[in-house]
């Protein structure tokens, strides 16, 4: 089934037919795909289009509706993950990093919580390139059990964070201002893991929320 | 005319309102040739303009729009100096009063920028207060806030007041799980607070006290 015909479908249940032919009419390009063709960015757009259609004719769509819609265009449980690899080499990448977290979650969490990732992959991106010169940062956004993941790994093969112990416990202060960066990034993510040494440094965080949770706020 | 027709005319005046909210303007009412004037007819006819209007005025603002992204991508692409002093406009709002508009994101080669024309601008024109706003700033990370922090300091070397005004609910409370000392800069919600600040130790009193711009 194609994902127009789908949204069509749920929204039957709950809006008069011209209503739902007008909305339908509108959706943006990514509708033509079959149902779980979708990744999370064009998912969540679509989701977040329809909800915002819906709402203008009968109030705030309800969570139970928007999930349904969701699993209908998802085709199953879920959408595709979305991800993004990005080399960091210079300042300007550091910006290419935010602006490209901030496209990948802008649909998928609260306002609050999408300055949030994209400040902490903000530092990520910037360490990299004040401290090794070069590496990588990867992005992804998955889901599963209603529970949305994004996941960033920065990754370089610089000389490693000496004093780490001191910096994750905020009694290190250098000029350049390392510690506050890393430990910013802890705050504004979940569970970092840092693995780091003379060969290099591996960053892990990630971010989640309830699917019901980021929909009711919209 | 039967109710039925009525009913059917009404239904299709709907449809065109509900395209239109889903941003669907180029709709319309369809009206025949030999309708016979009545109030509907009026309502078609009046809802038929309405969307000619709406879909001039989106039409016009999706040009000024791609204008707008066709512009800043120039922008973006060209790194000349000239384009880096366009990009950082500092403003002599009132003698001895400087605003420094600050959109879009900063590296450091601009903060770098920025900082310099700023200072000198202080300097030379013996400016008293300076208010910075970051209205257009999305994200500050550490790196970020440390600049504006910085320049505060200096502006504040300088002999000047530094305000910082325009940070958002959600920028706030980063910079306050980053931990980022803010308390050596004045901070103040809106520009307009600022300037009646500004206005009030520069003892200026505005001819009418307008009411805040939200």
């Amino acid at each position: 089934m194609v994902v127009r015909d789908a949204v069509a479908e749920a929204l039957a249940a709950v809006m008069t037919p011209l209503l739902v032919r007008s909305i339908v009419a509108t959706l943006p390009s990514s509708s033509e795909g079959e149902v779980g063709s979708l990744d999370m960015m064009a998912g969540y757009d679509l989701l977040r289009y329809v909800a915002d259609g819906a709402r203008i004719f009968s109030g705030p769509p309800s969570v139970d509706l928007l999930t349904t819609l969701h699993d209908l265009i998802g085709g199953s449980q879920s959408f595709r993950p979305s991800a993004q690899v990005l080399t960091v080499t210079s300042d300007h990448d550091v910006i290419a990093a935010q602006d490209a977290a901030r496209r990948l979650v802008r649909a998928l969490f609260k306002p609050t919580d999408c300055v949030r990732v994209v400040t902490a992959v903000s530092e990520l991106a910037r360490n990299i390139y004040m401290y090794a010169g070069t590496g990588e940062v990867r992005l992804n956004v998955s889901e599963a059990d209603r529970t949305i993941t994004f996941q960033v790994i920065a990754s370089d093969r610089g000389p490693g964070i000496a004093r780490l112990e001191e910096i994750l416990a905020g009694t290190y202060h250098s000029r350049s201002g390392l510690g506050r960066g890393l430990l910013g990034a802890k705050t504004l993510l979940e569970g970092l893991e840092i693995q780091t040494g003379p060969q290099g440094t591996t960053i892990k965080g990630v971010k989640q929320a309830r699917f019901a949770d980021i929909m009711r706020v919209s | 005319m039967t109710a039925a027709n009525q009913r059917e005319r009404l239904e299709r005046v709907i449809e065109a309102l509900a395209r239109a909210a889903c941003q669907d303007y180029g709709h319309r009412v369809p009206v025949s040739q030999d309708q016979e004037e009545d109030d509907l007819l009026e309502l078609e006819v009046g809802v038929n303009f309405l969307l000619e209007d709406l879909q001039r005025v989106s039409r016009q603002n999706q040009e000024s729009l791609a204008e707008i992204e066709r512009k800043n991508r120039e922008i973006a692409d060209r790194a000349s100096l000239a384009l880096r002093e366009l990009a950082t406009p500092i403003i002599g709002v009132w003698q001895g009063v400087l605003a420094l508009p600050v959109i879009g994101a900063v590296d450091t080669e601009r903060g770098a920028d920025m900082m310099e024309a700023l200072l000198s601008r202080v300097v030379s024109e013996q400016a008293t207060h300076v208010v910075i706003d970051i209205t257009g700033v999305s994200v500050l990370d550490t790196r970020t806030a440390d600049h504006f922090i910085r320049m505060a300091k200096a502006v504040r070397l300088l002999g000047a007041t530094c305000f910082l005004t325009g940070i958002s609910p959600a920028i706030a409370q980063t910079l306050a799980q980053l931990n980022v000392d803010t308390s050596s800069v004045r901070t103040v919600k809106r520009l307009s607070e600022a300037l009646r600040e500004v206005f009030r130790e520069l003892n200026v009193a505005p001819v009418h006290s307008a009411p805040d711009p939200r």
